[in-house]
């Protein structure tokens, strides 16, 4: 019936066509003088209706031939007239479901989690375009382990009916990209994965052929393991864990560190996240307390990439030294001369006592603090303390030309805690060093022999250039 | 309004010692034209005796006279001390130059022959320099006796200067203005010394 009518108004377009060319060949042609001898179509043919079939093959003899003497004599005009009535050909093939599609990945087919790769899925349509309908595609994917496909991409590719090319071998071919899966990294198991094309065009379905990819997963390592610092460690010390963790795919790697007591029971644990490669490390201050000063524990980690679990061995470590109680008192300092020049030596002292009974080693710095050099070490030393006070005394020449004129403070730092819980003691000096800055007058020994060793310099080259040069 | 222009002079123009260092420099330039405008001079005047074209370095050769050992080294030796004065007269302390002066270089300064240390610095790197050029400078001139003699006179006022130098450095944070006149007065008699042979040469040709 659509066939029909189709023909019947394109039979009606043409003689209308016919028509009017008719009588635009009929009209006076001043510029050329070339006009056709063809009567005008009767009045009755026009309103005759369907009564007159003998007028009206008259009147297409009469179009006939003038459309055969327009092509003899104005070809131009019958080219145009030919372009007018072209109508494109199509098909009348029945719809095809003999869709080909095909899926393929970048990259090797054996991978791990961490890999990245794209998905490229390609459909091939035989339909013409007349008849062709769009195409909805998802990504199907089954997980290892599992036992269905679940889709990758909730909102479909669409492909739509024009949107098909020749690419030499194959004819009416198009490719999508599923940029919604490019790895492995969600998966919690590793093993074969499947991926399927699944296409529909609203009313028939179709599936890809499978395409089975072998995941792996690489266990991750951890090395190096170490407490800082070593040794001799205070229970309320920075204690800190390191290891070093590596994963060959990449993973993140969980790592748990657990602390044991001397009854061998965790004390506690502590987890951080590793992104790749990289250090672990855990401050373990939280789990000692003054009690265990004294004490030795020992340690070990459990790591895992999501997939592989592991564990080390068990570490020694920290080993914590006995709790030493020092009393500390009157940080002094008192300069070689009331001056306080920066060339001289300044004597800082400082009260020191063990509160316990037995012996105790500690470890006493001096540091001094300028603008110049601020918190410079200027010595150290192991001291012995017992419960009789003694005076723990650096005699030192601590600062040099730049810390002239400036005020000063001075710091003792020990090994041990004092009685206020803290392992250092400040002073600050109210009066600033001298703001002289050489040390030695101009007329004593240094002073003339800094002038006679330039002279010497100067005679000596001025004799070497001279015999070198100008002789 | 006069301590408004005064403090304005104040900011515009820079404080006497670096004015009189300028001055010091204007001298030293001073005395280079003088000994270009000599030799440009006399290579006129052969110019336009000569009956042929003739080469400039021949010139120079022709023009060499030989002073002696022993005034080229006591040149050597002057402007090497000269260098070394008038680097300690300015960058011994901290007054003239602040953030740039002997001082900045602590482990130096810390210790006892620092001032040898920094005045040796200067005589062999820029001295070295200009004792290549010194003596030759002064072979294209009649010098006389008279002349040399007096600069003998040269390290004695130069060694006075230093002196001057380093006892401002001693007595630092403390200044003493007359010590540096002397010191900067004796430094600047020296650079007329050694200038004199040259200006006194190109005065004569001039006449």
């Amino acid at each position: 019936m659509i066939k029909a009518s189709l023909v019947a108004l394109a039979l009606a377009l043409v003689l209308a066509s016919l028509f009017s060319i008719q009588v635009a060949l009929c009209q006076p042609d001043g510029g050329q003088g070339a006009s056709l001898d063809v009567p005008p179509p009767s009045p009755s043919t026009a309103s005759s209706g369907g009564g007159g079939g003998g007028h009206r093959q008259i009147d297409l003899d009469r179009i006939l031939k003038a459309v055969q003497e327009g092509k003899q004599k104005k070809p131009d005009k019958f080219e145009e007239l030919k372009k007018l009535l072209y109508i494109e050909p199509f098909s009348t093939v029945p719809y095809s479901t003999d869709l080909h599609l095909g899926l393929g990945i970048s990259g090797n087919r054996t991978l791990n989690r961490n890999d990245k790769f794209a998905v490229t899925a390609t459909v091939v349509n035989p339909n013409p375009i007349e008849i062709r309908r769009a195409l909805y595609l998802h990504l199907e994917a089954l997980d290892p382990g599992e036992n269905s496909f679940k889709i990758v991409n909730p909102v479909a590719q669409i492909v739509q009916i024009n949107e098909y090319k020749d690419d030499g071998n194959e004819k009416n071919i198009t490719a999508r990209a599923f940029p919604d899966l490019t790895s492995f990294s969600h998966l919690k198991k590793v093993g074969p994965a499947v991926l399927r094309l699944s296409v529909s065009d609203g009313q028939y379905n179709w599936h890809s052929q499978n395409l089975t990819l072998n995941v792996t997963n690489q266990p991750p390592r951890l090395e190096n393991i170490s407490i800082m610092p070593q040794p001799n460690l205070r229970y309320n010390d920075a204690i800190l864990y390191l290891a070093n963790v590596t994963d060959p795919d990449g993973d993140s790697v969980n790592v748990t560190l657990h602390i044991k007591d001397e009854l061998d029971r965790e004390r506690g644990n502590i987890t951080q996240m590793v992104a790749g490669d990289g250090q672990a490390s855990f401050l373990g201050n939280e789990f000692f307390s003054k009690s265990d000063a004294g004490k030795n524990f020992t340690y070990y980690y459990t790591f895992g990439d999501g997939i592989v679990s592991n564990e080390t061995t068990v570490q020694d470590g920290p080993n914590l030294r006995k709790s030493i109680s020092i009393h500390v008192e009157k940080p002094w300092v008192t300069p070689e001369d009331e001056n306080q020049y920066w060339w001289q030596n300044y004597n800082f002292t400082l009260g020191m006592k063990n509160q316990g009974q037995e012996e105790a080693k500690v470890q006493v710095t001096l540091f001094t603090d300028t603008s110049a050099h601020p918190w410079r070490a200027a010595a150290s030393k192991e001291v012995t303390l017992t419960q009789e006070p003694q005076v723990v005394y650096f005699n030192v020449r601590p600062f040099d030309v730049l810390d002239a004129n400036q005020s000063f403070r001075f710091k003792f730092a020990y090994s041990e805690y004092d009685q206020h819980q803290q392992d250092y003691i400040t002073k600050d000096w109210e009066k600033a060093l001298n703001a002289k800055l050489v040390r030695y007058e101009t007329v004593s020994w240094l002073g003339i022999g800094n002038i006679l060793a330039i002279l010497l310099i100067a005679f000596l080259l001025s004799i070497l250039v001279e015999r070198g040069f100008y002789r | 309004m006069s301590l408004l222009l005064m403090s304005l002079l104040q900011m515009i123009l820079p404080r006497y010692e670096v004015s009189l260092l300028i001055l010091i420099i204007i001298a030293m330039l001073i005395g280079g034209i003088c000994h270009h405008a000599y030799l440009q001079r006399v290579q006129s005047i052969v110019k336009k005796t000569a009956d042929s074209a003739f080469d400039r370095r021949a010139l120079l050769k022709a023009l060499h006279i030989s002073q002696g050992s022993n005034f080229n080294a006591l040149m050597i030796l002057s402007w090497s001390l000269f260098l070394t004065a008038m680097t300690f007269l300015y960058f011994l302390t901290p007054d003239i130059f602040p953030d740039r002066n002997y001082f900045l270089f602590p482990q130096m300064a810390s210790e006892s022959y620092g001032l040898a240390v920094f005045g040796a610095a200067v005589v062999l790197i820029p001295g070295l320099l200009i004792s290549l050029i010194v003596p030759r400078v002064y072979s294209y001139y009649l010098i006389s006796r008279w002349l040399k003699n007096l600069n003998l006179l040269t390290p004695i006022f130069l060694i006075a200067s230093l002196f001057c130098s380093i006892n401002l450095a001693t007595i630092y944070p403390k200044a003493n203005g007359f010590i540096w006149s002397l010191g900067y007065g004796t430094l600047l008699v020296s650079l007329i010394l050694l200038l004199l042979p040259i200006i006194i040469g190109f005065a004569e040709e001039m006449r």
